[in-house]
């Protein structure tokens, strides 16, 4: 069964233009606070380490996925991470092309679980899973506390 | 009870907190544009408002003249059947004087609303629109009212195209 | 349909603002729940998690987005909405999974971090509204249920002091939840009958705030709760019920709340009660506006229709009446994180039938209770009724 009576006249359809308005503010949370503050103010990336099970987490969590307690022990990632990852990105948010393509990859630290996606600071043509890479940080004083303090992963 | 919330005493922030930086924060305003298609009762719905009539359509089978018009009857769950033109007075079923805005925002100048229940549909088949050429003790349930309508040349096709709904003088019950 | 037990519950501290993320968040209320009922996460077969829209926390898959802190991580687990229906709904979703026999322990977990949305969460409510007939209109939430108060107060005519006694109720009860945002013991009916006009008849002390908070219970099958010698701890969910009605709400009578009756008629053919009034020795109806909670009484049968408000008058619902109502506080008392309102309604019933309710206590011993929550545009309800 359908509509017993339907338009024929396509143009006679409507449509009404909106947007959904919308604005946030999201706070770090009770371990996002200390990573950002670690990171802003002294340059140090930080993990979690759960007391109970031995995973270590980054991004850093209060509590450990695996076997749900509570976390308390923070340590330093290791300097180098490697790329699991990769990919090259040449169209930007809103679909228009890229004047040059970027390198972006998931960047894990031996010992830990999760990493970071962030961008690669190398040429395309290098960009691939097993490089040993390094964060490089925006300057001392420049940083917010924000993940974009570092500005990317480069070798 | 939750004894160990103890454990977690909650880290309550204040209104100035999330700007001041006394936390580290992320802010994000999504981009988000629609562009919401009408349908089959909805477009001649604002095709008939632009043309300054409200119209409904006819479910055969329960006989109710359903009111703002659909393609199909939610209760016997089949097409309706015929359109039919309503009249553009009716009976305020509710209302509110609101000094709210859409942000929640306080405004001076209250806005009335409510729900506006239309002759020759069924029984309390209506829209929530605005009233207006009434004061704020004037207003009540009951009262009869009829359409303001924009000016024909600067209907759009829109609910917007009636103004608001005013009191209907002389038939009040 | 096996038999299904809360036996563990919590809830974190509900506030306008919290710093924590709303994984953290999920994660203390399911923690407290977890030692409550003496589990650990590997116990748990099966999560349901509550949230409400993902435009209030300000991420898009909110289920997805909070699975760690949920501990549902490798587990059966799904998200349920229905709208502010979800603070009981979710309960109702994770009895099933145990009473249907798909799993022997269940975790729901609620959730809500609305302070993230700015300047105040209303604004992304206006975008619950049909975009060609209501939207045009600017509409504000409060409008629908100033209109839904009006037409309630006018119809019975019930005067608005009535009204506005649930508001005192229930803010002078959240005295000793440690959880509440609103808790005023020196509130009078002045306080709220003077209290700001946001949009008349509404005033500013009728309506609950918006909150961050999360709360977590633990359902367990009858074999887990004799195995785990759970039983002093156990309080029974003995019937569910739920159901909406029309969105076209332009098109209903909304004096009285069908959607509640008919979820009510459902609960309790399943808990073989058949007068409430009687059968039932408390009550947690949805509360977000004080008039709600009257609307609710009625469309529960635990009130003649427009009496609810005489019964509050004559002190009947008060924590140590015949028929205690909200005796938590309520969401005007304790807050609104909507859907984590779970720990105001299962939560509570779960406390006070377990003689855990602490402050809170009702003196009168009681042994069934019903819960009832609402939501999406004024047409949605859930109930759940309980034993100890």
């Amino acid at each position: 069964m359908t509509f017993t009576e339907r338009t024929t006249d396509a143009r006679s359809f409507r449509h009404w233009p909106g947007n959904v308005e919308a604005d946030y503010i999201y706070t770090s949370g009770i371990a996002g606070e200390r990573f950002f503050r670690e990171l802003r103010d002294h340059g140090r990336l930080m993990g979690t380490r759960c007391s109970e099970c031995g995973t270590q987490w980054v991004p850093p969590k209060l509590f450990c996925e695996e076997c749900f307690k509570e976390v308390h022990d923070w340590v330093e990632l290791p300097r180098e991470g490697t790329v699991g990852a990769a990919c090259i990105v040449g169209v930007a948010l809103d679909g228009s092309r890229l004047s040059a393509p970027e390198a972006w990859g998931l960047v894990r630290f031996a010992g830990f679980r999760g990493g970071f996606v962030h961008r690669l600071l190398v040429t395309p043509d290098r960009a691939r899973a097993g490089l040993r890479v390094r964060a490089v940080l925006k300057p001392e004083g420049t940083r917010t506390g924000a993940i974009t303090d570092i500005r990317g992963f480069s070798p | 009870m939750t004894a160990n919330i103890a454990r977690w005493p909650g880290a309550e922030l204040g209104s100035k907190d999330l700007e001041n930086g006394k936390v580290t924060t992320q802010r994000y305003r999504p981009d988000a544009k629609f562009a919401w298609s009408a349908g089959e009762a909805m477009s001649r719905f604002l095709a008939e408002l632009q043309q300054g009539r409200l119209i409904a359509r006819e479910c055969k089978n329960c006989g109710r003249i359903l009111f703002p018009p659909r393609m199909f009857c939610e209760e016997c769950f089949r097409p309706t059947d015929e359109w039919v033109y309503v009249k553009d007075t009716g009976t305020i079923e509710t209302y509110s004087i609101s000094y709210l805005d859409t942000d929640a925002r306080r405004i001076t100048e209250p806005i009335l609303v409510g729900v506006v229940s239309v002759d020759g549909a069924s029984p309390k088949m209506g829209i929530m629109h605005y009233f207006g050429e009434m004061a704020t003790g004037e207003i009540r349930i009951g009262m009869k009212v009829q359409a303001k309508w924009r000016p024909a040349e600067s209907r759009v096709g829109s609910v917007l195209d009636i103004e608001y709904f005013r009191p209907l003088h002389g038939v009040d019950r | 349909m096996r038999k299904v037990a809360v036996v563990g519950a919590g809830m974190t501290l509900f506030r306008r603002r919290l710093q924590e993320t709303g994984k953290e968040l999920s994660f203390e209320a399911t923690r407290m729940a977890l030692d409550q009922a003496k589990m650990e996460i590997g116990d748990v077969d099966a999560v349901v998690h509550g949230t409400a829209p993902d435009a209030f926390d300000g991420v898009h898959m909110k289920g997805e987005y909070l699975l760690d802190g949920s501990g549902g991580t490798r587990k059966p687990y799904m998200r349920v909405f229905t709208g502010g229906g979800t603070g009981v709904f979710s309960a109702i979703a994770g009895y099933w999974h145990v009473a249907s026999g798909l799993a022997d322990v269940a975790l729901v977990v609620n959730e809500e971090k609305m302070s993230s949305c700015q300047p105040h969460p209303q604004s992304v409510f206006a975008h619950i509204w049909d975009p060609i007939l209501d939207r045009p209109l600017k509409p504000n939430l409060v409008w629908i249920f100033a209109m839904e108060m009006n037409r309630y107060m006018t119809v019975h005519n019930i005067p608005y002091e009535d009204i506005a006694r649930v508001a005192v109720k229930n803010k002078r009860n959240a005295v000793g939840h440690p959880c509440a945002q609103l808790a005023d013991p020196k509130i009078t009916l002045e306080d709220v009958m003077n209290s700001e006009i946001m949009a008349w008849p509404v005033r500013r002390l009728d309506i609950s705030p918006p909150s961050d908070g999360a709360a977590a219970v633990v359902l367990a099958s009858e074999e887990v709760v004799k195995k785990r010698k759970l039983r002093d701890q156990a309080a029974w969910i003995k019937g569910v019920g739920w159901c909406i009605d029309s969105t076209m709400w332009t098109d209903r009578d909304l004096y009285f709340p069908e959607y509640v009756a008919r979820a009510a008629k459902m609960a309790y053919r399943q808990a073989k009660i058949d007068r409430p009034k009687q059968q039932i020795d408390f009550a947690e109806p949805y509360d977000p506006f004080d008039y709600k909670e009257l609307h609710h009484l009625e469309g529960l049968g635990l009130a003649d229709r427009g009496k609810a408000g005489l019964m509050t008058r004559e002190g009947v619902t008060e924590r140590d009446g015949k028929l205690p109502v909200c005796p938590s506080g309520g969401l005007l008392g304790v807050g609104n994180p909507i859907a984590a309102t779970l720990g105001i309604k299962i939560g509570e019933l779960y406390w006070q039938l377990t003689g855990q309710a602490g402050k809170r206590q009702i003196p009168n011993e009681v042994h069934t209770g019903v819960c009832q929550a609402w939501g999406d545009l004024m047409q949605y309800g859930s109930v759940v009724v309980m034993g100890a």
